[in-house]
């Protein structure tokens, strides 16, 4: 997607523009509520940009700001700059605090230390106003107007990177802050040390290295949550010496452990088992009736209990019976006599795994039911078959499609929908990401689509720039969806259309006997506020072919990394129906199709990596 | 950062804080300070239950203030140092140098 939409689009660099507030199309949201706390005269320069970083690997958004020393001085800064981040980042409140106050620090020692060469220390009051007049007069001086402190942050899976950079010769903080006490100066980077995850410094102290780890906060509680769980766990002890259960169930209870229940031997522990469902069952080998060994056996060939946790507790040294008894099912051993802590320690464990893995299985079983019936209400986006086949008839159209997701849900859709008794309304969308967020936004778009289709429908380019304007105030700046809008007019014999970064449609021409490939450029919808759309049209006459695909056709390559070209589905299209004369062509769409498809499959081998959309349209 | 004082027979002096508090205060500072110059005062109080950020220059100067008044033997204590002051005092392990009332 992004190498289609630079080569449609090539974006303008976003260059730092000092003394002026950048008006750039790609400035995010968060920049607004920056800017509205912004005095122009005290010269800010910010700018957001939305783009990769080179200096870290791994693909994340990032935003950048230069705010010049005056501004930044400003003690509130730190605390607009994390509101404005976290309203794209969930953050707790408590995370906010820390690393308002770590900004706050790392930009004051950028502007004072950096920025403004200011490296004395003090330790009396009137060392210390001295110090602070100084700032105030260098703050106002010509020779450090100019400089500024950036700020770059950087949205990884699981941390917030932060890059405070000044534009001084460097400074040495370490050696200034490792005395480990706390005086009147200095404190900065032990507070910071003390809040973030990690923090360096780098470029001899001109960059500082922000790092914050993302926890889920929900995640811990659900940790919390396996605790207490553990502890209330049902434990099966099935031991034939009554001391051995008095010592185990005495050990287990002092570690919080109530709810014990004992068998004396492997055929009690059997029955009992069955009827309780323990969580754990801790099992002795050498008892009466049915030993260890058996139990073990037979317990895992009742269904469910193939995963229960079986810590057995053996004196036999030998490695032949240890291999034996793992043989037979168990998950563990401890080797008598007990070692308390030990003990203990692998009871946790095994039923921290089970119960994990427990709510594991209960997680994605549910998220796999939601995602269904999601995926069942995503169909419904698209045409049904009796509306399909009552338009088809009206409009004398024919249309075969072919659609299928990545994932359970995706970001593609299309559709076709009446204008009025002449003219149809026929679309292919695709949204930016796959899965969910793909998915909820193509629910957006449908709504605005289908609400704003009776009154501008009718004009394509004017439909795309209200539709755009509509997106643009509602989606995130980084999502954006791609469209081919088109209309045909049945008493006209044309197809008018417009399109916002769609791949180029493919139109063959029945009189003509030959394809010719329509202009799929425009900005994509959503990303760019107040974008242009020209409408175009075309001849589009009975047994004329269109065709219609999402980029994944032409993106996905094969083993040599060659992708599908354009110019492969014109030959496709041409030579199908060139080979089906008219009187043979009931179905040529669907023969057109099909050939596409076909192509697409023995090109490309592997899982598609994103949704795919293919709609083959002919007149009749 | 504004502050208001509240005297009481010139023994008890309260000093109460808003807004945030920081390297830009030190003129303010020097103000309060001076406060303690009175050989009657006995108990010194800052209030933060107002005060909303508090940074590292601060807690420098609050250790100025602890050191002049040691020296002036009067009673110093901190009142209200509540969520992110406490977090601060906490972490620089400032709560195990002061007296703090009502924390």
């Amino acid at each position: 997607m992004i190498m289609r939409l630079l080569r449609q689009n090539p974006i303008r660099p976003i260059t730092h523009q000092h003394d002026r507030l950048s008006s750039s199309p790609a400035v995010c949201d968060s920049i607004d509520t920056l800017l509205s706390c912004l005095d122009i005269t005290h010269r800010a320069v910010i700018d957001i940009n939305i783009g990769r970083s080179v200096e870290i690997p791994s693909p994340c958004p990032f935003m950048f700001m230069a705010l010049s020393n005056h501004f930044a001085y400003h003690e509130t800064i730190s605390l607009k700059i994390i509101k404005s981040v976290a309203k794209h980042i969930y953050l707790t409140e408590d995370l906010q605090q820390k690393i308002s106050t770590c900004l706050h620090e790392g930009i004051l020692n950028a502007i004072i230390h950096g920025n403004l060469h200011l490296h004395d220390t003090y330790e009396t009051m009137e060392e210390m106003e001295r110090f602070h007049n100084e700032i105030d007069k260098r703050l106002l001086s010509s020779r450090y107007a100019s400089s500024y402190v950036s700020i770059e942050v950087h949205h990884m899976p699981s941390e917030l990177i932060f890059i405070i950079k000044d534009q001084g010769k460097g400074f040495d903080y370490i050696s200034q802050a490792c005395s480990g006490k706390f005086t009147a100066h200095g404190n900065g980077i032990p507070i910071m040390k003390t809040l973030a995850s990690d923090l360096w410094y780098e470029d001899s102290g001109s960059k500082l290295i922000l790092k914050f780890s993302l926890h889920n906060r929900l995640q811990e509680v659900g940790l919390e949550h396996i605790k207490k769980r553990v502890s209330s766990s049902t434990i099966l002890i099935i031991d034939d010496q009554e001391f051995n259960q008095l010592l185990l169930g005495d050990l287990l209870k002092r570690h919080d452990f109530s709810n014990l229940t004992f068998a004396s031997n492997g055929q009690e522990g059997l029955d009992m088992t069955i009827k309780l469902n323990p969580n754990i069952v801790i099992l002795d080998l050498m008892m009466p009736v049915m030993d260890g060994f058996d139990y073990c056996q037979r317990i895992r060939k009742v269904p469910n209990f193939s995963h229960l946790p079986i810590l057995v507790q053996t004196g036999m040294e030998s490695i032949e019976n240890r291999n034996k008894i793992f043989e037979c099912g168990a998950s563990d051993l401890v080797t008598k006599p007990v070692n308390p802590d030990e003990f203990i320690a692998r009871v946790n464990i095994h039923l921290e795994h089970q119960l994990l893995m427990d709510d594991l299985k209960q997680y994605q079983k549910r998220i796999v039911k939601e995602l269904d019936e999601a995926r069942i209400m995503q169909d419904m986006l698209m045409p049904s078959p009796s509306t399909l086949s009552h338009k088809q008839r009206h409009y004398k159209f024919r249309v075969a499609h072919h659609f299928e997701t990545s994932s359970e849900i995706g970001g593609d859709f299309w559709g076709v929908r009446r204008i009025n008794d002449n003219i149809m309304a026929i679309y292919m969308c695709d949204f930016s990401g796959h899965g969910v967020t793909g998915a909820l936004n193509t629910f957006r778009l449908h709504t605005l689509m289908h609400e704003l289709m009776p009154t501008y429908g009718d004009n394509p380019g004017n439909y795309l720039e209200i539709l755009n304007s509509r997106l643009f105030e509602l989606i995130n700046r980084s999502q954006f969806t791609t469209i081919f809008y088109g209309i045909i007019d049945t008493n006209d014999e044309t197809l008018s259309y417009a399109t916002a970064a769609c791949p180029t449609p493919i139109l063959w021409h029945a009189d003509k006997q030959r394809c010719s490939q329509l202009d799929g450029s425009g900005f994509p919808l959503g990303a760019v506020e107040q974008s242009k759309y020209e409408t175009k049209t075309t001849a589009f006459k009975k047994d004329d072919l269109l065709l219609l695909y999402s980029d994944s056709l032409i993106e996905t390559e094969n083993d040599a990394g060659e992708f599908i070209s354009e110019e492969d589905l014109v030959n496709i299209l041409e030579a199908t129906a060139r080979s089906h004369p008219e009187k043979h062509r009931v179905f040529v769409e669907r023969i057109v199709l099909n050939e596409v498809m076909k192509y697409f499959h023995t090109h490309s081998k592997a899982p598609l990596k994103d949704d795919l959309t293919v709609n083959v349209y002919v007149r009749y | 950062m504004e502050y208001s004082v509240h005297k009481n027979l010139d023994r008890t002096i309260t000093v109460k804080l808003s807004g945030q508090f920081t390297s830009k205060d030190s003129v303010h500072f020097r103000t309060i300070l001076t406060l303690l110059h009175n050989d009657k005062l006995e108990t010194f109080t800052l209030d933060f239950e107002a005060l909303e950020f508090i940074d590292s220059s601060a807690l420098g100067m609050l250790l100025m203030l602890r050191d002049e008044a040691e020296k002036k033997r009067v009673y110093l204590e901190l009142s209200h140092t509540h969520g992110h002051i406490r977090k601060m005092f906490e972490v620089t392990k400032f709560n195990q140098l002061f007296n703090l009332l009502h924390p």
